[in-house]
């Protein structure tokens, strides 16, 4: 039977392209249903960031297996997890090595969320602290797990007007 | 106001201008009740962000009474106002207001301005329906038909009693208008404001006297015509403006026939001049975009002849005044109206006068102005950099005070531009180019097959003027720093443009790679299945171009999507013809290998796919600078502008040329 290759490949990556936007589309109706019923006075802001906090226990969860804390990589492969859950959402993002040890980059070039959240008129600064509180989670709860000291900066977010999102993260001495 | 001298006073000098001979209809007095217009040109309204809470500022004051002034005594028509304290009317940010009568001072300052120029001034009067509301969550109109466009807000359906008090807030705001001093009161009713949302099948589904059959959905417009003739009185004039044909048949909107028993009703209501359009917002069809013909649109002018007996006028495509006049003595229409011409050239009409037709910058319908405003932005024009800053001093040519010798190196839009104006400061300006024609990247974008040749029509226009402000060219010239040395400028402007790079890749010396320019230029050959390397505008022009040929071509585009640099208005109808051609593209995506007939892409999410391809076309671009240093080395004044800089769209090089034209 032939078939082209090309064609098959694209309508798979069309279709999981549709999902990614489907998941965004449905984070924002969920958080409009949310609002509806919570308390009155609700900040949408906290409701976003406890989300984004029971997302990130989750996605932390998964980065166990792949992490091993005598490697020498340990910091790198962190930011490579981030960034693989990135680009699996459609965003663009990429690990930048400092010129310091124990420290890393990562940065964002293009990300779909912003988008979503001016289509379903959320305030930016939702998506920003909602990335901000995952990624968080993701780095408390390693810690935890690990014994590590990793921590986390945003030093740019495109929600933000940025032209790009940048993330530091470094182990403390000591 | 006395109408008759101010007619007599246009017609004596009207008979001393050679254009009231070339074209006789455009210079001709029409009265309209009791106001005599002294020609039968009409500055469309044009909404353009520069007011600010409703109220009238400078910034807009300056901007309109340019226009006036070039209208050489015709009708300024002042944008659409709101009229309603909420804002449901409104449909931009910086929108004028008439909901109170605090804002009559600042529509006086509008009118004034405009009769100080010995124009004629039109109010209009416009409710944005389902696309207002723009600060608020909601906009309101006759049924909460949901938007097709996402940037439109949900639409909450208005009550009768909210029917009612809209109506009377139509007169409220005539009676301002008239007390501001205006002459003619006119109404819009259309591209999906609420008037037109009422006349629509499409958006008006209410089951009471305010909808069901044509008549019945007119029932709205034709109270708001009465409110607004008690608010306004008998004499002075009322128009309107109405979609001909709505092209809204994907969405079960009004037949052609339907909207002409609109035109009647209107008519019938007592307006006593029709504005002709056609097209909503939401339509799929491209309405004043640079594939629909100059004059296009006449058909429509002629139908709306057959049906009523008052004056008619148009905008819409028809920017040229041979045309204008021709369509006027055909007995086509009465009135030509000009919207975006005149935001590109607000003295069209006194250059018409006056016989410069060479002198006329005309619109390329980039519509940069429209996309602008649905941003939230004050509008700009790609080719007039003065858009918005008629009121700043510092935007104003002067004489310089030293006379300088200016070396502009490059002949695309930024370099001519720039030369112009330092040539019109009084400089000696000499501009060099390599190649035997200007343009730069105008050339190769004026290839496209959708009226894009419309385009370089500015490049003409800054040739000419450069020639009559005297600036030296010097084409087939490749300049070097020998030759600057030689010259001894006091100024360099570096404005040479980009350079396509092809990115190393394994096969990337294949000889089936080539470049965008090659390819529109005839130079190179292309093969049955193309992928076009770079989905910026360079290379959407260029995949247009192919897929016209019937290629199969592939957009690869590291972009979140084709053509980000690309006009809004223009990117979907591209996006459109591309892919009933077959197109088709690929995001976030890059290629990592070039095989003899397949390329290997990184496309979004990681994924590697095989490309099928005969030829590569590679439309990336980088500044290109080379000559910086070397001439900063040997002169101590150096700019470096428009593409060269970082590049950009077409706009950025006229505006960073204007700029620093100014400066020099």
């Amino acid at each position: 039977m032939s078939f082209d290759p090309e064609e098959e490949l694209r309508r798979l990556l069309a279709r999981y392209d549709l999902l990614c936007g489907i998941v965004r589309a449905t984070w924002y109706e969920w958080r409009q249903a949310a609002l509806e019923f919570a308390k009155p006075g609700t900040n949408p802001l906290d409701l976003v960031k406890r989300a984004w906090e029971i997302v990130g226990h989750d996605t932390a969860q998964s980065y166990f297996m792949a992490l091993r804390k005598n490697s020498p990589t340990f910091l790198e492969d962190l930011a490579n997890l981030i960034v693989m859950s990135s680009r699996a959402m459609g965003e663009d993002a990429v690990v930048i090595k400092s010129d310091k040890p124990n420290e890393v980059f990562v940065q964002w070039n293009e990300c779909p969320w912003p988008e979503f959240a001016r289509r379903y008129k959320a305030d930016m600064e939702e998506d920003v602290q909602g990335c901000d509180q995952w990624f968080q989670t993701v780095v408390d709860d390693v810690n935890k797990h690990f014994g590590t000291k990793v921590r986390l900066e945003t030093l740019k977010a495109i929600p933000r007007g940025d032209p790009v999102c940048l993330r530091r993260l470094w182990i403390e001495e000591g | 106001m006395n109408y008759d001298d101010l007619v007599s006073k246009w017609k004596e000098y009207y008979e001393q201008m050679p254009g009231s001979k070339m074209f006789p209809e455009l210079f001709k007095p029409i009265t309209i009740r009791k106001v005599k217009i002294p020609n039968r040109i009409k500055y469309a309204a044009t909404e353009d962000n520069f007011n600010k809470d409703g109220f009238v500022t400078e910034k807009d004051v300056a901007y309109i009474r340019e226009r006036a002034r070039g209208l050489v005594g015709g009708i300024c028509t002042i944008q659409g106002v709101y009229m309603d304290p909420k804002g449901e009317g409104q449909g931009y940010v910086g929108q004028a207001a008439a909901w109170d009568d605090k804002f009559i001072p600042g529509l006086k300052k509008l009118a004034d301005a405009i009769h100080e120029e010995g124009a004629i001034a039109n109010i209009q009067l416009m409710h944005c329906g389902r696309v207002g509301g723009v600060k608020l969550p909601y906009c309101v109109g006759p049924s909460a038909v949901p938007q097709r466009l996402r940037v439109l807000k949900p639409v909450k359906e208005m009550t009768k009693e909210e029917i009612k008090t809209c109506i009377k807030q139509h007169g409220e705001a005539a009676r301002r208008g008239i007390e501001a001093g205006y002459d003619i009161v006119e109404i819009s009713g259309i591209v999906g404001y609420l008037i037109s949302n009422f006349l629509s099948s499409y958006t008006n589904r209410r089951t009471d006297e305010y909808g069901g059959d044509i008549e019945n959905r007119c029932r709205f417009m034709v109270e708001v015509i009465e409110e607004v003739r008690d608010a306004v009185g008998k004499d002075v004039p009322i128009f309107i403006r109405l979609c001909a044909e709505e092209l809204l048949d994907e969405m079960g909107g009004n037949t052609p026939e339907e909207s002409m028993v609109t035109y009647k009703m209107a008519e019938k209501a007592g307006v006593d001049c029709i504005s002709v359009t056609q097209g909503w917002q939401e339509s799929l069809h491209s309405v004043i975009t640079r594939d629909i013909p100059q004059g296009h649109w006449l058909y429509n002018a002629k139908r709306a002849r057959q049906h009523v007996k008052v004056p008619l006028s148009m905008a819409y495509r028809l920017f040229k005044p041979e045309m204008a006049n021709k369509a006027i003595a055909d007995g086509i229409i009465d009135i030509w109206e000009l919207c975006r011409p005149l935001i590109a050239d607000p003295y069209l009409p006194k250059k018409t006068l006056e016989g410069k037709l060479e002198d006329i910058r005309y619109c390329i319908a980039c519509n940069l102005c429209l996309a602008r405003l649905f941003r939230d932005a004050p509008i700009t024009c790609a080719v007039n950099p003065l858009v918005g800053h008629e009121w700043e001093d510092r935007w104003k040519i002067k004489p310089a005070e030293k006379k300088k010798k200016v070396m502009v190196i490059g002949g695309g839009p930024a370099g001519l531009q720039c030369a112009l104006v330092a040539a019109q400061k009084g400089h000696e300006v000499h501009l060099y180019e390599e190649r035997n024609i200007l343009g730069g990247q105008v050339v190769y974008a004026s290839k496209g097959p959708y009226g894009e040749d419309e385009l370089y029509g500015i490049i003409e226009w800054l040739k000419r003027q450069c020639e009559k402000a005297g600036v030296i060219f010097h084409m087939n010239t490749t300049v070097t720093p020998e030759i600057i040395e030689k010259e001894k400028p006091d100024t360099v402007v570096v404005a040479t443009g980009v350079k396509f790079v092809v990115p190393k890749v394994p096969g990337s010396n294949l000889p089936h790679v080539v470049l965008g320019p090659d390819v529109l230029e005839g130079r190179g050959e292309s093969g049955e299945r193309v992928v076009v390397w770079g989905g910026r505008g360079d290379g959407i022009i260029a995949a247009l171009y192919l897929a016209t040929k019937g290629k199969k071509v592939t957009i690869i585009t590291k972009d979140r999507k084709p053509g980000v640099d690309v006009n809004p208005s223009y990117i979907w109808r591209y996006m459109l013809k591309i892919s009933q051609a077959g197109g088709r593209v690929y995001r976030f995506a890059d290629i990592e290998s070039i095989e003899e007939k397949r390329v290997i892409i990184k496309a979004a999410y990681g994924v590697r796919i095989p490309v099928p391809c005969d030829t590569v076309v590679v439309s990336l671009r980088e500044p290109r600078n080379e000559l910086v240093e070397a001439a900063k080395k040997l002169c101590s004044e150096v700019h470096v502008i428009g593409d060269a800089l970082q590049p950009r769209r077409l706009h950025n090089a006229i505006h960073d040329g204007y700029r620093v034209g100014l400066r020099i």
